[in-house]
């Protein structure tokens, strides 16, 4: 397993005996992913602000240090340039809190060298998008590629006011939906030659081999291993959990591997075999949000082999969406196979999305076991015209969603 | 300047006020009293007539934020307070002893309003209590004849319950674009 360095923290707005249990908590459940240093040595802040006086620590830790800020508290802090981590404090969100202060402090680190913007910050070159796929193809699908950043993360970076931490979350916000939708321009989708580069065959990827274990644990009343991956998987489909030491960085280079390049096998395991542990154990992963990122993951905007891109496709019900990894457009696809039957190809010109937003969602879907599609473009009732909208509630709705402030 | 209104309703204790707090851009306007029948049982408080908050938009239109009281001794609110509303929030929490009776309950009493608008629906405290689950809830929503988004919410997170609003306005209008 990859493994980091922990991040160096101080901590703020705790008494001597609060911070020893939280010093001991870092180092347990926790899994040693902070280490408490002297002031000044500090890579990030962790400030508790439900004090009485927690204004006013807010802003004496601010005037001495500018740099990320975990902040703990029963009610969401929105505060800048910080990372709210709600209490009661589980040690699965503390940890991810901590590896988006890692990746943004990497990410600051490589703008202020200069070699973002030389090397990411590209505006979109006139070729409409062949540089993408050129991309996928250099790869060959064995690595996702560092992701092109967009006018909108350069203009961030060149601002002056705080732009750098903005080009940051953007560049962020743009390399997770690339790791999850692809590269494949809209070209690619129309042209006949290219359909090949679609599709992709789960049961040789790692999605494939979990959907078999789930299988193998559901037929054997035990839960089932996927292993050859360098540590075990093991899925517990009855409790709807997944125990695995894997953390995202490392589960999400293996879905873009074929079974041939990582052999994987799976097996039905004796109960006595599974790991002892705790409900607040980070190992211990809900099986449906890791199902539906492994699922996006190994999409990278393409179906399985044998989809229809034309046969309307219905939800039979909504994803938890706010629990699961949510890629642009999720919602507006999600409604509109609620209310009207729609096939792929269709869904992203009705909606005005990229094909790719649409195809992942479809996998995605399909691996919580979430859609129906008919048997063929034919075979369902012709759709119902969509209900107008009056223009001043459309655009009262964009105004909600702006400031909702979700994308 | 336009007016609107979204309504929030469920059970005693099932987070309305929060999830109103949560996005209200005012203190919100609260008609908590203290509990003196069973309702003590599972919140000291109880909302009495309504809770109210407020959504400030561009251009000066407003989003009226309203819950309905808990106890079922006040419904004859609810027909007053969903009048012009754009859509219901239905907030459900995962550890009383029947959730499902609750969403039947709810959903028969907003039916008329249901039908001529959205319906969402929000699970609390399912951290505390992961079964049922959603897949359940979402059973039993359809043998209600309903499909709508239905999720695992915090009310006290800002992103779960805009999650939850998001999901309410899509259903209304999936063509609807953001340009935030």
């Amino acid at each position: 397993m990859k493994s980091f360095a922990p991040l160096k923290v101080t901590l703020h707005g705790m008494d001597e005996r609060a911070a020893q249990m939280f010093t001991m908590f870092l180092a347990g459940p926790a899994r040693g992913c902070c280490i408490v240093v002297p002031e000044g040595q500090q890579e990030a802040v962790i400030v508790d602000l439900d004090g009485v006086n927690a204004e006013r620590l807010w802003l004496d830790v601010r005037r001495r240090f500018s740099g990320p800020a975990l902040v703990l508290s029963v009610r969401e802090k929105k505060l800048r340039h910080s990372i709210w981590v709600p209490k009661p404090i589980r040690a699965d969100e503390l940890i991810d809190a901590v590896e988006r202060v890692r990746t943004e402090l990497n990410t600051l680190a490589s703008l202020h060298r200069g070699e973002a913007l030389a090397e990411n910050l590209v505006i979109a070159g006139p070729d409409g998008g062949q540089s993408d796929t050129r991309r996928m193809e250099a790869v060959g699908r064995a690595q996702v590629p560092p992701p092109p950043a967009t006018l909108a993360v350069q203009r961030a970076a060149e601002d002056d006011g705080g732009g750098v931490a903005r080009a940051a979350e953007l560049a962020l916000q743009e390399r997770r939906v690339h790791e999850c939708c692809g590269y494949l321009a809209d070209e690619v989708y129309r042209d006949p030659r290219r359909r090949a580069e679609l599709f992709f065959e789960p049961d040789d990827t790692l999605l494939g081999a979990m959907r078999e274990g789930m299988h193998v644990a559901k037929a054997s009343g035990t839960p089932a291993v996927v292993e050859g991956l360098g540590h075990p998987l093991i899925l517990c489909p009855d409790q709807r959990r997944l125990f695995s030491d894997m953390r995202e960085q490392y589960l999400r280079p293996l879905c873009t591997r074929s079974r041939h390049q990582t052999p994987m096998r799976v097996r039905a395991i004796p109960l006595e075999e599974t790991p002892i542990t705790t409900s607040a154990d980070p190992r211990l992963q809900r099986l449906d949000a890791t199902l539906w990122s492994v699922a996006l993951w190994t999409a990278r905007g393409r179906v399985p082999s044998g989809t229809s891109l034309d046969a309307p496709v219905s939800l039979r019900a909504w994803p938890n969406l706010t629990r699961l990894q949510i890629i642009p457009g999720a919602m507006q696809i999600a409604a509109l196979w609620s209310k009207q039957p729609t096939g792929l190809m269709a869904t992203a010109e009705r909606l005005g999305l990229p094909y790719r937003y649409v195809f992942s969602f479809f996998t995605a879907c399909q691996a919580l076991d979430l859609l129906d599609q008919a048997a063929s473009a034919l075979s369902s009732a012709a759709p119902s015209p969509a209900q107008a909208v009056p223009q001043d509630r459309r655009s009262l709705f964009q105004r909600m969603l702006n400031k909702l402030g979700l994308g | 300047m336009a007016q609107y209104k979204i309504i929030f309703t469920g059970p005693v204790g099932a987070g309305k006020t929060t999830a109103i707090r949560t996005l209200s851009d005012i203190p919100i306007v609260s008609t908590d009293e203290d509990a003196s029948d069973m309702t003590a049982n599972r919140k000291p408080q109880t909302t009495v007539a309504m809770d109210y908050g407020l959504m400030k938009l561009d251009g000066n239109d407003r989003v009226h934020l309203y819950g309905t009281p808990g106890q079922e001794r006040f419904d004859f609110m609810w027909e007053i307070l969903t009048e012009g509303g754009l859509g219901l929030v239905l907030m459900l929490d995962n550890t009383r002893i029947n959730p499902f009776q609750d969403m039947s309950f709810y959903i028969n009493a907003f039916r008329e309003f249901i039908d001529q608008t959205q319906l969402v629906i929000g699970v609390t405290r399912m951290d505390e209590r992961p079964e049922p689950d959603l897949s359940r809830y979402n059973a039993h929503l359809a043998s209600l004849g309903y499909k709508a988004p239905i999720f695992e919410v915090d009310a006290r997170k800002k992103r779960d319950m805009a999650l939850l609003v998001q999901a309410l306005l899509y259903s209304i209008d999936p063509g609807i674009r953001n340009d935030g």
